[in-house]
C-alpha cells in the first residue's frame, strides 16, 4: 500500500510539473484518472488489520526514560558508576555496601509496592503501597502515587534512623523512577539502583494480546 | 534427545547457552544491572540504567514477552529485523561514501583543508 501511495504521489508530481502555467487554474489535486481503487487493495492486508501488534502490546513502557536516543544520557565516567567486586566492601556512611538495608520496589502496571528489609533479608523495616497511602483503584497507577509512596516510605525510614539504602527495582511501571525519587526527597541517601525485572525468556506462556 | 519445552513458537533458541526457567534470577545480586548513584542524583542513574538495559536488549525481551506472540508474528518480526539490518548496512555505507568517511584522506590532492 505504501508503495502505491508513493506511486500516486509521484504521478501527481509529474502531472503538476507538466501542467502549463496558463492552465494552472485547474485545481492542482485534480486528476482525470485514478489508480486508488479499493479493488487494488490486498485482501490479505485488509484481513490482517486487527492482528497487527498495535495498542497495548506496542505501547510505550513507563519508567524507561533514557532508553531511546531522544533523551541525552551522561555516559561520562561510566566505569566508576558501575559496581565492582570492591564495591561490596566499600563503606557508605560507615556501613559496608553488603550490609546496607535493601529497598525492594515492585513497580507493576497498576500499583507500586515498597518493602524495606535489612541486609539479611530477615526483618521487615517498613512496608507501604499506593493503597496504603490512600490511592484507590486507577489512581494507584499514576506516577504521583508512586512518588507519594516513595516519600512516605522514606519518611518512615528516616524516623527509624535508616538513612542510607540500596534500591532494587522490579518491573516497568509508573512508580519505577518516581518512587526512588520520592525516597531521596524524604532525605534517604540512595547508594545504588538495581534492576531485577523478570526476563521471562522461557517459562509460562504469556497472556494473549489484548484486544480493545 | 530431550525435547526442549518452549513457548516461543516454532523458532528455536538462537543462543549458545540454553535458557532455563529463572535464568534472570540466577545471577549474583547487586553485581549485574546495577548502577551506583552519585550525590543522590537518581535521575541520571536511572537514565544510565535504562540506556544500558536498552542497549543490551533487556527492554526488548520485556516488551516481547509481555504478550504471547503467535509464530507468524515471530517470523514476521524476524524477517523485518533481517531486512532492516541489510538496509541499514547499505545505507551506512552510502552515507559514509557521501560524507567522504570511507577513505583515509577526505579530500585527496587538496592543499588546504
Amino acid at each position: 500500500m505504501a508503495c502505491r501511495n508513493l506511486l500516486t504521489n509521484l504521478s501527481r508530481l509529474s502531472l503538476r510539473s507538466g501542467a502549463q502555467p496558463g492552465v494552472s487554474s485547474v485545481a492542482p489535486s485534480f486528476r482525470s484518472f485514478g489508480t486508488s481503487s479499493a479493488a487494488l487493495d490486498s485482501i490479505r492486508d485488509n484481513h490482517r488489520q486487527g492482528t497487527r501488534v498495535v495498542g497495548p502490546a506496542a505501547e510505550v513502557m513507563e519508567g524507561t526514560t533514557g532508553a531511546g536516543v531522544q533523551v541525552p544520557v551522561n555516559m561520562n565516567s561510566l566505569e566508576s558508576r558501575l559496581p565492582t567486586s570492591e564495591t561490596l566492601k566499600q563503606e557508605f556512611d560507615g556501613v559496608p555496601f553488603c550490609e546496607l538495608p535493601i529497598v525492594y520496589i515492585k513497580a507493576t502496571k497498576n500499583n507500586t509496592l515498597v518493602q524495606v528489609m535489612d541486609y539479611k533479608n530477615e526483618d521487615v523495616i517498613t512496608y507501604t503501597s499506593c493503597r496504603l497511602e490512600g490511592f484507590k483503584n486507577a489512581r494507584k497507577k499514576t506516577t504521583i502515587a508512586g512518588q507519594t509512596t516513595g516519600v512516605a516510605a522514606g519518611q518512615r525510614l528516616v524516623r527509624r534512623g535508616v538513612t542510607t539504602v540500596r534500591v532494587q527495582v522490579k518491573g516497568l511501571g509508573p512508580g519505577r523512577m518516581t518512587c526512588v525519587k520520592g525516597l531521596t526527597v524524604a532525605g534517604v541517601k540512595v547508594v545504588s539502583i538495581t534492576d531485577h525485572t523478570p526476563l521471562a525468556e522461557l517459562g509460562p506462556r504469556p497472556k494473549k494480546i489484548r484486544r480493545i | 534427545m530431550v525435547r526442549q519445552w518452549r513457548w516461543r513458537g516454532t523458532l528455536m533458541q538462537p543462543f549458545a547457552v540454553k535458557l532455563f526457567k529463572g535464568i534472570w534470577n540466577a545471577h549474583p545480586r547487586f553485581a549485574t544491572r546495577t548502577v551506583l548513584v552519585k550525590n543522590n542524583d537518581v535521575d541520571s542513574a536511572f537514565g544510565l540504567l535504562n540506556r544500558l538495559m536498552d542497549s543490551e536488549g533487556l527492554l526488548k525481551i520485556i516488551r516481547r514477552t509481555q504478550f504471547y506472540q503467535k509464530p507468524y508474528m515471530q517470523r514476521k518480526t524476524l524477517s523485518m529485523e533481517a531486512s532492516t539490518a541489510i538496509f541499514n548496512e547499505d545505507m551506512n555505507r552510502k552515507m559514509k561514501f557521501l560524507v567522504r568517511k570511507n577513505r583515509p584522506d577526505k579530500h585527496p590532492g587538496q592543499v588546504t583543508s
